[in-house]
């Protein structure tokens, strides 16, 4: 999970040099643009995309359905993650929610949300649900790995009860938090953009694929996945790099 | 001069003190020997009011006054050397009075050049003196110790001792220290107080005349007598 441009790095690029290598290869064996365009012309094809004003749209309105599902899970695994680490019985009470919420196939969810919601706000719901669940767990997973030791001697020592929040459970709860964060937005970002493919809103990373793909234009199906990979890689790293910048005493 | 008058507790599973008397003298260091498992973490405990005697009483001890040396240092990680020994003042000081504090004890207990690291980086040893730092730099009249030099080895721990003593000396307090390693005890102590096996209604008490330090000669009598007792 490392972000360092070491030898190593190195290899990794080695390895996508290899992957477009056989990607060209199969391309020409194939020999159908209709079903595998060769890499060079998927290239050509993502840049003439990124020239178009409604690439810039649809990769906004994705962010912003993921920043909205996200914000919203957030928001909502603080409201239960913490208080189920804390206490026996709010984690009780809610873990059936939790494991409904988990082991539910997310088609099921789709389909209901898509007959439930507007279709712009189904992938936002199906953000939302991938992301709390992940997030909960591990706030309160969090929660409960808190040194007792520490709580203790806090006592003893007569620390005010709002230090002990500020001084001991929220550091002791970022690795789990960041850890949480790194899983929950990797699942999260799919969900938003297979929650876009099946409801079909007007704009959105998803709906452009759907269309690229009953139009079989693959090419420009290819070059959205790409963009869409390369978003959940920057924001892999970008978590990675946070984590790094506040956890400083490892 | 604080004491235990007659104290009794008991776990639902041990019964480990009936109608127990101690004295503890002010302003000295008080090491308690016993075998582990005997109460020697529970009476600390009473001591400083976590937990309560079903009866009996405990005086002497001024309330919400005391520094506690774990045999775990129980430092923060994710603070730095200084911050540590800051942290129980913050809320109780002027931060004039926090800075000052901090740093006098810093530097007796050698980690001024350290004062920024995080714990993760220092020895054992190093950890330990943060705790003893704390500990004093807190404004307590009573220090507890519990199993304090555990698991360090023999070089640390002499090393550790003369940093403490040198803390105490610095500001006096009185001290009690629960171990059950008697070279500890001999070393530190001013007073020895052993105890038997659960349930304790008495302790043997000796009382180490001279320089409470490393330096002091003990006799072969008392060494005998309290190896005795331990062994019994």
């Amino acid at each position: 999970m490392k972000l360092s441009f070491s030898k190593n790095s190195w290899f990794g690029l080695a390895g996508v040099l290899l992957l477009i290598l056989i990607w060209e290869i199969s391309a020409r064996a194939v020999g159908s643009r209709n079903i595998l365009p060769c890499p060079g012309f998927t290239f050509k094809t993502l840049l003439g995309l990124i020239s178009e004003a409604l690439f810039y749209k649809s990769l906004f309105i994705t962010l912003l359905r993921g920043l909205l599902g996200f914000v919203l899970a957030f928001i909502f695994s603080l409201i239960i993650g913490i208080p189920s680490g804390l206490n026996k019985k709010v984690e009780s009470f809610f873990s059936p929610f939790l494991v409904t919420i988990r082991s539910t196939p997310v088609i099921s969810i789709i389909l209901l949300a898509i007959i439930w919601l507007r279709v712009e706000n189904v992938p936002v719901f199906i953000g939302f649900l991938t992301m709390f669940p992940i997030l909960t767990t591990s706030l309160s997973a969090g929660i409960k790995e808190v040194d007792r030791g520490l709580l203790e001697m806090s006592k003893i020592y007569r620390v005010k009860t709002w230090r002990l929040f500020s001084d001991i459970y929220i550091p002791s709860l970022f690795p789990f938090l960041f850890s949480g964060l790194l899983t929950a937005v990797g699942f999260g970002w799919r969900a938003v953009i297979i929650g876009e493919v099946l409801s079909q809103p007007k704009y959105g990373i998803g709906s452009m694929m759907q269309d690229a793909q009953s139009y079989l234009l693959v090419a420009e199906l290819i070059s959205w996945t790409l963009v869409a990979v390369l978003i959940g890689y920057i924001f892999e790293k970008s978590i990675s790099l946070i984590e790094k910048r506040i956890i400083v005493w490892k | 001069m604080p004491k235990l008058d007659k104290i009794s507790f008991a776990y639902p599973e041990q019964e480990l003190f009936r109608n127990f008397s101690m004295d503890i003298p002010e302003r000295a260091i008080s090491c308690i020997l016993g075998p582990s498992g005997c109460g020697k973490t529970t009476l600390l405990y009473l001591i400083s009011r976590i937990l309560n005697p079903s009866s009996g009483e405990i005086s002497g001890f001024p309330e919400h006054s005391f520094s506690y040396i774990f045999q775990e240092t129980r430092i923060l990680p994710w603070r730095t050397v200084y911050q540590n020994i800051a942290f129980p003042l913050l809320d109780k000081m002027h931060p004039d009075m926090v800075r000052e504090k901090t740093q006098k004890f810093i530097q007796l207990v050698e980690l001024s050049d350290y004062q920024d690291q995080y714990p993760s980086r220092l020895s054992g040893g190093m950890k330990q003196r943060i705790a003893i730092a704390r500990a004093f730099a807190f404004p307590s009249k009573t220090i507890l110790m519990d199993e304090a030099f555990q698991g360090l080895d023999l070089g640390l721990k002499n090393k550790v001792f003369e940093i403490f003593l040198r803390s105490w000396r610095e500001e006096p307090r009185t001290v009690i220290f629960v171990t059950h390693d008697l070279d500890e005890a001999l070393y530190l102590g001013n007073y020895i107080q052993v105890l038997p096996q659960s349930p304790i209604s008495s302790a043997t008490g000796f009382e180490l005349k001279g320089e409470p330090a490393l330096t002091r000669k003990i006799s072969e009598a008392i060494q005998t007598e309290v190896r005795g007792l331990i062994e019994k």
